[in-house]
């Protein structure tokens, strides 16, 4: 590895709805972003698109991929404020071709609030920081029904002490409900471990660095 | 005698002059609704209110759906589109029957005027709605979407603690076998003032209108003007009376680019209601008054200045008494 440098930022939303990644319509949201939710915030900044196919419409993007690998990209991640959920009563559908309807009660996060640090070698730097203050594309909490905005990007001098997410093996219960950070062996998703999110209270700690890619 | 028609017409003459020079684009639309009932949660038919503040707010899904309806009605009138189709339409849509439709029945409606329409792509490049609002061709082994522009990054909210009764009411007729009719409780919005935020993403515009084979050739700021004008046209000349739009006015339209897109501070109606020396606002006069405590503040934090401001529609000239 280089030199390795930081940059700080706010992920604010009206809602966020970070789905468990084997369900589609995303009915209840974690805590927080997972290292690989952030990843797509950070590919959606640099304006890296990912190429759809017929058979496959939502590709993992191989150039954010590639941007991540070069530039050796690690995220850390807390909640700022209490973390409420908000419950919205909504139709959805259940077969897309057949017109099948059904109600669905989503419970996403309200208002949150998240601080997130990225380390990364010093040449990928300053084309992030310039990324993250004028982001390419919309920046989704989770889904596209779920808008958020990237405020307060800087490099920080320091490295605080705070209630940073941590990686875990099992499920822990905690305050916050887990995120799952899912690696993939080219057939089905794997499940690597929980991203827990705890509360603003909790024990203070060093950021958890994490890479966002397996 | 001028009629309303043709007043609001008028009113939608001045073209809005949005850049494309930055990233992302606002527009603010803000409407009335009175002894109204706006997008009903599923579930239990009630209106969606925000417990602490007694804020009532409504979908992204149900003002999109009747922006939807203005775009197609400024397209024609207003940009001389001949046959302007919109994608996502209910069944029986002169009559907002209500009932919404399968992607054959919607697609076999459009190949009347359309009739070489095949693919999800086709029908992106004809429909009106879907590159502003993206789409899911929703097809079995025929994956297709596209992401929206323009998204609410504020949901319509009432800037304001609105009263809400619950009104017993009877059916008028008994069902079938029945031997009289029912009884319901319905609530009602009494007053509410919505303030909608929505954020146009310029880059993903241009991507999404580059090859439109209807709507052909089109800036940016064509594509913002049948928004902004659509959205209007919504909530005056076309207004339904259907259940979910019965009783709701607009009262203006204002468009802008971010003077400094990096300085954001993402004001909310709801942390905003604070100012207001009475949050319970229950009629237009108490309304304008509330505005000018709210507005003011709402726009600072989302970067709008006179000098970058792409334009406006406005009811008795509501904004220039508020924002000036």
């Amino acid at each position: 590895m280089g030199e390795r440098k930081y940059i700080r930022f706010r992920l604010w939303g009206e809602a966020a709805m970070w789905k468990h990644p084997s369900e589609a319509l995303g009915h209840f949201s974690g805590a927080g972003p997972s290292p690989s939710n952030i990843a797509g915030i950070l590919g959606a900044s640099l304006g890296l698109k990912i190429e759809p196919t017929p058979e496959n419409p939502r590709p993992v993007s191989q150039t954010l991929i590639e941007w991540l690998k070069i530039h050796q990209v690690k995220v850390a991640s807390r909640l700022v404020n209490k973390g409420y959920r908000i419950s919205t009563n909504v139709n959805a559908m259940k077969f897309v071709d057949q017109f099948v309807t059904f109600r669905l009660q989503r419970r996403s996060m309200d208002l949150p609030e998240y601080e997130v640090l990225v380390e990364l070698n010093k040449e990928g730097h300053k084309e992030l920081i310039n990324a993250l203050k004028k982001p390419y594309y919309q920046i989704y909490l989770g889904d596209s029904n779920h808008l958020g905005k990237i405020l307060e990007v800087k490099t920080p001098t320091s490295l605080e002490d705070s209630n940073w997410a941590y990686k875990t093996n099992e499920l822990e219960m905690e305050e916050y409900v887990w995120n799952t950070k899912f690696g993939t062996n080219g057939h089905r998703l794997v499940r690597e471990g929980y991203w827990t999110y705890p509360a603003p209270s909790s024990k203070k700690t060093q950021p958890n660095f994490e890479s966002c890619i397996t | 005698m001028k009629n309303k028609q043709n007043k609001s017409a008028e009113e939608l003459v001045k073209d809005f002059n949005f850049s494309d020079n930055t990233q992302n684009a606002y527009i603010l639309f803000g409407w009335e609704g009175i002894e109204c009932r706006p997008n009903l949660d599923p579930f239990d038919g009630t209106l969606r209110m925000y417990d602490e503040t007694q804020q009532v707010w409504t979908t992204d899904v149900h003002i999109k759906h009747h922006a939807r309806r203005g775009i197609q009605a400024a397209a024609e009138l207003d940009f001389k589109v001949k046959n302007p189709e919109i994608y996502y339409e209910k069944q029986g849509s002169e009559e907002e029957g209500g009932k919404a439709r399968s992607v054959d029945t919607r697609v076999a409606a459009i190949k009347k005027n359309y009739p070489k329409i095949k693919t999800g792509d086709d029908v992106y490049k004809t429909c009106l709605d879907i590159p502003l609002f993206g789409f899911v061709w929703a097809k079995k082994g025929e994956n297709f979407s596209r992401n929206g522009a323009i998204n609410t990054i504020l949901r319509p909210t009432t800037f304001h603690a609105a009263e809400t009764l619950s009104l017993g009411r009877n059916n008028a007729f008994a069902n079938n076998g029945a031997e009289a009719s029912g009884s319901a409780t319905v609530t009602s919005l009494e007053y509410g003032y919505f303030l909608a935020l929505f954020e146009v993403n310029i880059p993903t515009l241009k991507e999404n209108t580059a090859n439109h084979g209807v709507f052909k050739n089109k800036s940016v700021n064509d594509w913002l003007n049948l928004m902004v004008k659509g959205l209007w046209r919504a909530y005056t000349t076309h207004r339904y009376s259907s259940f979910t739009q019965r009783g709701q006015y607009a009262q203006f339209v204002l468009g802008w680019n971010p003077k400094d897109e990096s300085n954001i501070d993402p004001v909310h109606p709801r942390n905003l209601i604070e100012l207001l020396p009475n949050p319970n606002i229950r009629n237009s006069k108490e309304a304008k008054e509330g505005l000018k405590a709210v507005l003011p503040k709402l726009l600072e934090g989302w970067q709008y200045s006179k000098e970058t401001e792409a334009g406006r529609i406005e009811k008795k000239g509501i904004l220039t008494e508020v924002i000036s």
